[in-house]
């Protein structure tokens, strides 16, 4: 029960971030929260075979977003940086 | 079988491959375009060749995934009819870029991209796992993104392509809901499994999730607005969006999930209402525009509402025969317009285009047949679904007087501006003929011409000739040929009386309107409707208070949380330490460290007793 609260806590947070990004490295983080809320709560469901694969596969896609998400920060750095920063006028 | 199975999966493959390889295409390329046209054409031979094929539901697993999930494809009346729609508009919409995109650096980047849009719309057609579904689903808005903003230099392109996948996700986050749901429902995302549970109704919960993919999907009120806005992409994109692909996604998810809707939900009053509400806003909106390509697209959202409408009646299989009639004359027409447009410079404005195929009497016949379909002219592709969609709303649902009204004054309207179009742009206008422009683009005109031909040529077997396949395999009973237009003429003459007499009107009122060359003032309401009721305005206020609350959340971020905050961790740390250092300074004093031994002593052995006890 506790690591379910603890999944949804981390939801909340994950959600904040995506919904309320700053930055393009902050909205990558937000999401990769999320999908570790979601992969804890899988967690928290007790791992079956059938949850087993998609916790892997829920792994899986969020080192392939982090990857895809950090190779468009390293382009947009190269090409357009004044757009890393969602925000400027906070900052 | 076998054949059909290999057939599906080779072409579903060799289409992926394709379309992924293609996308690294980004320099004007000759051998590239001819590879894809090629490939398309292939896909129309695949379509024609699975075409016969669709007298049983076929399932075809391409692999495992995650547990009791697996990938597959499946074909049956359905998929077949779609997909012979999508391979027929696709091929000639490739055909009519190789002369719209002629002096463009990047044309084959563009024509990559329709192809990827095209595989997968096709995807979304074929796919019996909802998996493979929503990777389709996700593609085809990815793809519309990119086509919608391909245009960059223009800054109307990319403010349309971002209200266009946003609104989407709106959709996709509401179907990601109706998945988790519908597992936890079926224990399945296998379309043949769940589909069959007839006894077992989907939730009304799920329902109402996909009624809201589906209407962001295919722009229905209120989420609508991202459509006319997509009109500043090139015409083959908008023949492709509005006739064959992403609009039409909404409707086929719908055709899918009518099996375990029950037939008296809530589901099916809501969408009926909201979809004849669409109907006589669009239908109104679309008469007062003055862009051209605009109001082809209000006219598109008002066609879907009528899809929608036929669905939530129970009768799906006139959904998809509308589908088909419709994906036709609306791909044809926005082709004829993008040519209009060509030949004036790309000016979309209406009272620009007069005249504009004023020598040119082949184009002048297809868009009789274009507009003659749309406003469902007896004889034409939109006679027969559309009427039949009416006559059989008017029969099974007598009660709802406003559904029968709405489906009614939308069938009006949509004769009314139809009349419009071809009013305006058939007035001989000499002055307006550009002999210059018209000379430098006969090369490019050559292939745009033979798509529009291709596709009225279709337009006009569709309906007619339409039906049997369409509506012969769905529904046996269904009377077809001359039976069914004795049918539609006996019930449906109010209809049919509406269409021609407000033809006859519009084509008069024009005479008349030319003869005292324009009404002025314009009544306010007119500026009201014209600009969609306002209802855009309506949502950039509300992104603008999105974004205040936003930038008013950085602010509090910056200046509390991040800088209080760990201000106020880093004193509480230092005053607990302090407070540390000096009860040990004090323990170590020697009269009070006696006393705390004999304390700690004493703790431990009540301790240790008690846990003995225990």
């Amino acid at each position: 029960m506790l690591l379910n609260h603890y999944s949804v806590g981390l939801m909340i947070v994950g959600l904040y971030g995506m919904l309320f990004p700053r930055n393009f490295i902050g909205f990558l983080m937000a999401i990769e929260i999320v999908l570790l809320a979601i992969t804890t709560h899988l967690v928290s469901l007790g791992i079956g075979p059938s949850l087993l694969g998609l916790i892997f596969f829920l792994i899986t896609l969020g080192g392939a977003e982090l990857a895809l998400g950090l190779a468009l920060v390293v382009q947009m750095m190269k090409h357009c940086p004044d757009k890393i920063n969602f925000m400027p006028e906070v900052e | 079988m076998m054949s059909l199975a290999s057939v599906l999966t080779t072409s579903w493959i060799v289409g992926l491959l394709a379309s992924v390889t293609t996308l690294r295409a980004q320099k004007h390329s000759t051998s590239i375009e001819g590879s894809i046209l090629i490939l398309h054409f292939g896909f129309v031979m695949s379509a024609l060749l699975l075409f016969p094929m669709q007298s049983s539901d076929t399932s075809i697993m391409l692999w495992h995934w995650a547990g009791p999930h697996h990938l597959s494809l499946m074909y049956n009346h359905v998929s077949a009819v779609l997909t012979m729609l999508l391979a027929v508009v696709s091929l000639c919409v490739q055909i009519y870029s190789f002369g719209y995109m002629d002096l463009d650096r990047r044309r084959t980047s563009f024509m990559s991209l329709l192809m990827f849009f095209t595989f997968m719309m096709w995807t979304v057609i074929i796919a019996q796992n909802w998996i493979l579904l929503f990777i389709g689903w996700e593609g085809i808005s990815v793809s519309s993104f990119l086509l919608i903003g391909f245009i960059r230099e223009d800054l109307r392109t990319e403010k349309a392509s971002l209200k266009a996948i946003v609104i989407n996700r709106i959709g996709d986050a509401a179907l990601i809901y109706a998945f988790c749901a519908i597992i936890s429902q079926y224990m399945t995302l296998d379309y043949f499994v769940f589909s069959q549970q007839t006894q077992n109704m989907l939730w009304q919960s799920t329902a109402f999730a996909c009624l809201v993919a589906i209407f962001a999907k295919s722009a229905q009120w209120p989420l609508h607005v991202w459509l006319p806005n997509s009109m500043v992409a090139p015409a083959p994109v908008s023949a492709l969006l509005h006739a064959a692909t992403l609009v039409t996604a909404g409707v086929i998810l719908m055709i899918r999930l009518d099996l375990i809707i029950p037939s008296d939900s809530m589901f099916r009053t809501v969408v009926q209402a909201l979809s004849s509400w669409t109907i006589l806003l669009m239908s109104c909106s679309a008469y007062l525009q003055s862009d051209i390509k605009k109001v082809i697209a209000y006219s598109t959202i008002a066609q879907v509402g009528y899809m929608c409408i036929a669905v939530s009646v129970g009768a799906t299989d006139l959904a998809l025969y509308h589908l088909w009639t419709h994906g036709f004359f609306k791909a044809q027409l926005f082709l004829i317009a993008g040519l209009a447009s060509v030949r004036r410079h790309h000016d979309q404005e209406m009272d620009a285009l007069k005249g504009v195929f004023s020598k040119n009497w082949v184009m002048k016949l297809c868009l009789f047949v274009g507009l003659f379909a749309l406003a469902g002219v007896p004889g034409f592709g939109g006679f027969y679904s559309k009427e039949r969609i009416i006559e059989f709303a008017l029969y099974h649902s007598p009660e709802k007087w406003w559904l029968q009204w709405s489906l009614l004054i939308g069938a009006a309207l949509t004769a009314m501006y139809s009349a419009r179009i071809g009013a305006i742009l058939l007035t001989p206008y000499p002055q307006h003929s550009d002999e210059h422009h018209v000379e430098h683009s006969v090369h490019e005109e050559r292939y745009m011409q033979l798509a529009i031909i291709a596709l009225t040529f279709c337009t006009l077997i569709a309906g007619p000739f339409g039906e049997l396949p369409v509506l012969g395999f769905l529904n046996d009973q269904a009377p077809r040929g001359v039976e069914f237009i004795k049918q539609a003429l006996s019930h449906g003459w109010v209809v049919l009386f509406c269409s021609i007499f407000f033809i006859i009107y519009r084509f008069f009122s024009a005479f008349i309107e030319r003869i005292t060359c324009a009404i002025e003032p314009q009544p306010r309401i007119w500026q009201y409707v014209r600009a969609d009721f306002y209802f855009d305005a309506m949502l950039d206020f509300i992104g603008r208070q999105y974004q205040k609350i936003a930038s008013w959340l950085a602010v509090y971020e910056s200046r509390v949380l991040e800088k209080k905050v760990p201000n106020l961790i880093n004193h509480g740390c230092e005053h607990i330490g302090e407070q540390i250092d000096f009860s040990i300074k004090q323990a170590q004093q020697p009269d009070r460290g006696v006393r705390y031994m004999a304390f700690g002593v004493v703790l431990s052995a009540i301790f240790l007793i008690s846990g003995s006890w225990l």
